[in-house]
């Protein structure tokens, strides 16, 4: 055995920056204290700055926080771990971490007073600490239940409770001093993985498996409410700190919601946020009074803002605005459409009525009655103007700044279908657009004063329908228009000449097209469609280049825009309106409104936030949302929320990942950390390998036999990622996978392809903008887990590894056509989990493999005249405690591996001799793949598995 | 076992139908076996674990007919011939005093556990509650296991599994990571075999209700309370048990016939079938 196991020369590792589950959080006065896996890391609330950040326990996750009443010194636990440290010396960096450990694993802990602290173990006994000299005592209540959570409760009296939350047993309440059992609560089923009591005694509130919050009458033990809404296991929950009917609960489903006691036997559920985290799990969280702090399985820190004022919402009824206004309210009348300037909002009524909301004093005032906007009427307007814009059935437009209403003749005399508006630098645009196919749009110009300096007929693209929305390129004097079916349209203003792309990819109507950036003879547009896909692309009037292209999965997508090069969409999904950070894969804001229907809506950006004007059941409603936080309260940047299966790094840095969540991600090394860009929603289920083909293509393989080739590039210095081609599916199975592939690059576009699959299929495919089947065979019945192509001069042979423990290398004819046997040995038991093939000189390749039976075996490849022969050079059966899952290449004689004990090692075999170098413990779990780049002259180790780490080598 | 689409393309799943297994976990307990001899002369036999019952079938297969097999779980478990089913907690002291009054004051000669706690996808938590499985059988064992006696059980290969392998190998003789082919080399599993139990010299370990294992065994542990404890790993050897040209549980068959067979048992309903109800039934989320 050549290795010590667990540590040796650790110092050749530098972790830099983890990303991985956050598991306890706590708020103190303007504080965020966070258990980042072994690190602790501190922030205030008011700057989100991080004041502090260390690494505390040398491999032990932190579970638990507490701070001394004094708020002199902080008590962390986690697992069988305990440490007490002086919060000054800490923020002095001359704190000294003693960790400390108990037999068992710690539920909770807490100061019961500044020399006094307390720990809850599994088996629901209390450990009462001295801190002065560490005596002890340990308490129970005679009931010793494994327990998944717990909390130690001081109530205001200064009695102490024990909520022991029991994997079989339901609740356990007990007091500390007397020992004595209060009350054995067996409501719910399933384990409890939370509860807590509230300070003044008043209250038991718990959380299980059965997905419900129950709510306790503490002084009988009653079951007062249920509260019901998470679609999966709740993982905690707590009390808001001063009013005690108020509840916040998180979970696995990826939602922190806010519920209220109201005396009913149900809890309301006042406040839902959605998608706050990536992937799945919120683990961590805590409330104070008007802010909440989650952390997920992401590794992301959110601070919510739950300061009602900041996302308020005002509604009016129509009766309620005809009645102030004094009118008459027909049967059925409605608000048909609105318009909001700066101080005023103006609303047509579906029977002809004008009114005008002023902002400021909340008043509805009366405009008028105009026949000719009875049951119809279209209302934009140009917000920098400070004018609303009403076109009648005939596109008479009635213009009006909330006070003085003017006509303006468009002396068109036929039914218009639709008006669009457009401005930008001083330069108002408004499109026409009527029924008939042959009559021409109208397009008028205005200028600051709104008065029309311009009206041009624009021809009508040929098959051109109904238009979804438009955008005008003033630097080419092109007018983009969007309809249907992903189909665009391009005229040249000059010229007259049109373009149109249809169907540039798969989807429904565009609900939104807006440019990116123009520049002479080029466009970029952003192109959204309802259906929920986004489109970057790049066009020169004569052909379009998609750059970027995604599906969300989460709801309808209404609109959106670039900020700050972060792409936010907004939309409706079931009853709700929300706001999505496609960048940051989190959800803004979110409001209930009914779900879209044909829902009257604007939503308009202002300076601070947004509001979503809105018609719900009869009602006008107008919500405004505040940022109180910046970067939409996102403290700390994370990852895939679900377990990375592959990573790979490709050029500058360029880093794709996939995970168990079925995302590909795109991210990049920067400055020791990973800056993410887009996650790709493409493929379905079962994540297997990706693998960066060359500096243009990226491949990815997964389950139902998919088979996916991205195009790389970039638009204004961000990476884009584009799927170009996808593999057909041959068979209905879809536990069909596709384990592995390798590619030869032919030219830069080119390439020769080998994809593996479970059921032993092995195929060569040439890819040149589509898939050609080139050879196909089977190698026996298991699964192949790995393939590569190795070229010895003009010979190319391909090797693979498989389940049953073999490689196995095929000669291949020039032409990929035909394949023979030339090699065949068992290197391990079973699995072959990783295998690293790289050329050492002309003559020969080194194959390191890593095995499910914790071996690993370095291998020589040698070619002697036509005969290719393998040669074990070291092997070692005891290389980890566990499951090996991938090597890494340092250089030539020395590589990484990765295992599922967690422990990263360094190995070498200069002289034939394998030799462990290092070994040091990753706080990464579920250890399964890893990858190594240089950047500035720095071997970057990047780790992944469920979190990610990066390390300098 | 439900009724599931699993059926077309994990082959092992289908054949425990086929075969009347109540799981397909009986394929692992076979391929141990077929490795390790492990039923072999052995008589009084301990389930732990053992719902819904496929080792339990198994041993009642395998064995002679004067064998005891008892079978133990907290959930009840359907009749099994030649099978003593008990529902009781394998931590208190109660249910070693009824296996053994089973066993007529005898020992046990084989003791299984194919337990593992749902999982909650904290990693850390995951490991170390199947641990306390572990160690839970572990201490009934030492409680109950002759000389010379065998124990396995499910393991999960994650961070600390080096610590357990080292705990076992002061108390067997031999102790092996074995992995059948049926269990598949994507999950953590394997399993602990043990072999030739040798009880410590002077040790006369007895199961408390107020003692977690950890109070259990800490009895063979020197660590001052609070000290971080000097931590011994060890490896241990790694066999893949079963022929290799056994069904591979990792590859994907095809040309299985659509059918869906009828699960053996029924699953048991889960904790959250409630929820499942009124989320169908639109009695979610009270708002205001």
């Amino acid at each position: 055995m050549n290795n010590e196991i667990s540590c040796l020369n650790e110092d050749k590792f530098k972790p830099v920056t983890p990303y991985g589950p956050i598991t306890a959080i706590k708020i103190h006065n303007n504080y965020i204290y966070v258990g980042y896996g072994s690190l602790l890391k501190i922030y205030n609330i008011e700057t989100q700055e991080s004041v502090f950040q260390t690494q505390v326990f040398k491999r032990r996750k932190i579970h638990s926080i507490d701070i001394s009443p004094n708020g002199e010194s902080v008590l962390l636990s986690g697992e069988k771990s305990f440490m007490v440290a002086n919060l000054s010396d800490l923020f002095e960096e001359k704190a000294e971490y003693i960790e400390k450990s108990i037999h068992e694993w710690i539920i909770t802990s807490c100061f019961s007073d500044d020399s006094t602290i307390l720990l809850l173990n599994a088996y629901n006994n209390v450990y009462q600490i001295n801190l002065s000299d560490y005596t002890y005592e340990k308490i129970h209540c005679n009931e010793k239940s494994i327990l998944y959570s717990g909390s130690i409760n001081i109530l205001n009296d200064g009695e102490i409770y024990i909520a022991a939350g029991t994997v079989m047993n339901g609740v356990v309440i007990w007091n500390l001093k007397t020992r004595k059992i209060v009350y054995n609560l067996k409501d719910h089923e399933g384990s409890i993985f939370g509860v807590k009591i509230d300070q003044t005694g008043k209250f038991i509130i718990s959380c299980s498996d059965d997905r419900s919050i129950k709510l306790y009458d503490f002084r009988t033990g009653n079951l007062l409410a249920n509260g019901w809404g998470h679609g999966s296991r709740i993982w905690g929950l707590s009390f808001f700190k001063s009013e005690n009917d108020k509840i916040m609960s998180i979970g696995e489903d990826c939602t922190l919601r806010i519920w209220k006691f109201d005396g009913t036997d149900q809890l309301v559920q006042l406040r839902l946020y959605e998608n706050c985290h990536r992937g799945k799990h919120i683990w961590s969280g805590d409330v104070d009074d008007d802010i909440c702090v989650t952390g997920g399985a992401d590794g992301k820190l959110r601070i919510h803002d739950l300061n009602e004022d900041n996302q308020n919402v005002e509604k009016y009824s129509i009766d309620e605005i005809s009645e102030t206004c004094q009118f008459d309210l027909m049967k059925n009348e409605f608000i048909r459409d609105f318009y909001e300037l700066e101080t005023c909002l103006i609303l047509l009524t579906s029977n002809g009525h004008l009114i005008k909301f002023e902002k400021e004093i909340k008043e509805f005032r009366y405009m008028g009655h105009y026949s000719t906007l009875i049951n119809f009427g279209i209302v934009k307007g140009f917000k920098e103007l400070g004018i609303v814009v009403i076109a009648d059935r005939q596109g008479d437009l009635l213009v009006t700044d909330g006070d003085r209403t003017e006509w303006i003749d468009s002396k068109i005399n036929r039914t218009i279908s639709n008006i669009f508006t457009y401005s930008q630098e001083h330069q108002y645009f408004i499109l026409m657009d009527c029924p008939n196919p042959n009559i021409p749009y109208i397009l008028y110009k205005f200028n600051d004063s709104f008065n029309i300096v311009e009206v041009k007929e624009v021809p009508k693209p040929e098959k051109f329908i109904t238009i979804s929305s438009i955008a005008l390129d003033l630097e080419n004097n092109w007018l983009v228009l969007a309809t249907k079916k992903i189909t665009i349209g391009i005229i040249d203003l000059n010229s007259m000449e049109s373009k149109v792309f249809r169907r540039i990819s798969q989807g429904d109507t565009i609900s939104q097209i807006s440019i990116i950036n123009p520049s002479k003879n080029n466009l970029d547009l952003l192109i959204l469609a309802r259906d929920g896909i986004y489109t970057y692309l790049r066009t020169n009037l004569s052909s379009i280049e998609i750059y970027q292209q995604n599906k969300l999965t989460r709801g309808f997508i209404e609109g959106g825009s670039i900020q700050n090069n972060e792409l936010i969409l907004y939309g409706f999904k079931s009853s709700y309106f929300y706001v999505w950070n496609e960048t940051r894969q989190i959800e803004i804001m979110n409001q209930y409104c009914g779900g879209n229907g044909h829902r009257q809506y604007k939503f308009i950006k202002q300076n601070n936030g947004f509001r979503f004007i809105y018609n719900f059941k009869n009602y006008l409603c107008i919500c405004e949302f505040q940022h109180r936080f910046k970067d939409y309260g996102l403290i700390n940047q994370g990852t895939h929320g679900r377990e990375i299966r592959d990573l790979s790094i490709g050029e500058n840095g360029l880093l794709a990942i996939i995970a168990e969540d079925s995302t590909i991600s795109l991210n990049k090394i920067i400055n020791g950390g990973v800056k993410h860009y887009w996650s790709m929603n493409n493929h379905i289920s079962g994540m297997q390998r990706i693998k960066f083909m060359n500096e243009n293509y990226l491949g990815s393989s997964a389950a139902n036999e998919e088979f996916i080739i991205w195009k790389l590039n970039s638009m204004d210095d961000i990476p884009t990622i584009y799927e170009v081609a996808r593999l057909e599916k041959t068979k209905d199975v879809p536990d069909l996978r596709i384990m592995d592939f390798d590619s030869i690059e032919i030219t830069s576009d080119t390439f020769m392809i080998a994809t593996v699959y479970s059921d032993s299929q092995i195929k060569i495919w040439n890819y040149n903008k589509g898939f050609n089947l080139i050879s196909k065979w089977i190698y026996k019945s298991c699964c192949v887990l790995n393939v590569q192509f190795c070229t010895f001069g003009d010979v190319v042979y391909l090797l693979i590894a498989t389940t049953d423990g073999f490689i196995s290398v095929y000669k291949l004819t020039n032409d990929y056509k035909n394949h023979s046997v030339v090699l065949r040995t068992q290197l391990h038991q079973s699995s072959i989990k990783a295998i690293n093939l790289y050329k050492r000189d002309d003559d020969h390749y080194i194959l390191i493999t890593g095995g499910d039976d914790n071996a690993i075996t370095v291998n020589a490849l040698n070619q002697k005249g036509d005969v290719l022969s393998i040669d074990l050079i070291d092997r070692d059966e005891f290389a980890a405690s566990s499951t090996i899952t991938s090597i890494s290449k340092v250089n030539d004689t020395e590589f990484v591996v990765t295992s599922v004990d967690q422990i990263v090692r360094l190995w070498s075999f200069k002289d034939t001799t394998l030799k462990c170098n290092a070994e040091k413990f990753t706080t990464v779990a579920d250890t399964g793949c890893s990858d190594i780049t240089e950047i500035n002259n720095e071997k970057i180790l990047v780790i992944g598995g469920a979190g990610l780490s990066l390390w300098n080598l | 076992m439900g009724k599931t689409s699993k059926d077309k393309r994990d082959l092992y799943y289908r054949r425990a139908k086929e075969e009347g297994w109540r799981a397909r976990s009986a394929f692992k307990l076979l391929q141990l076996n077929d490795e390790f001899n492990l039923f072999d002369g052995i008589k009084n036999v301990v389930d732990l674990c053992a719902a819904p019952g496929s080792w339990s079938q198994v041993l009642s297969q395998k064995l002679p007919e004067d064998s005891k097999i008892i079978a133990v779980d907290l959930q009840p478990m359907t009749p099994i011939d030649n099978v003593v089913t008990l529902q009781a907690d394998i931590t208190h002291p109660k249910t070693l005093t009824t296996i053994l009054h089973h066993f007529n004051g005898e020992l046990a000669d084989f003791i299984c556990s194919d337990g593992a706690p749902d999982i909650t996808g904290l990693h850390d938590l995951d490991e170390y509650i199947q641990s306390q499985l572990i160690l839970s059988a572990l201490q009934l064992s030492i409680c109950l296991l002759k000389p010379g006696g065998k124990f396995i059980a499910k393991i999960f290969r994650g961070k600390d599994i080096d610590l357990l392998y080292s705990q076992l190998s002061n108390l067997f003789e031999q102790v092996i990571c074995a992995k059948p082919k049926s269990s598949r080399s994507t999950s953590l599993e394997a399993f602990v075999v043990c072999l030739g139990y040798k009880p410590l010299p002077g040790w006369k370990p007895k199961l408390d209700l107020n003692k977690s294992t950890e109070d259990f065994f800490s009895e063979i542990i020197t660590d001052k309370e609070f000290d971080i404890p000097e931590e011994t790993r060890k490896m241990v050897k790694f066999i893949s048990c079963g022929d290799i040209n056994d069904i591979d549980s990792d590859a994907t068959y095809n040309n299985l016939d659509k059918l869906t067979l009828d699960p053996i048992q029924k699953p048991t309903a889960p904790p959250y079938k409630k929820a499942l109800e009124m989320r169908r039934n639109g009695e979610f989320n009270r708002r205001l």
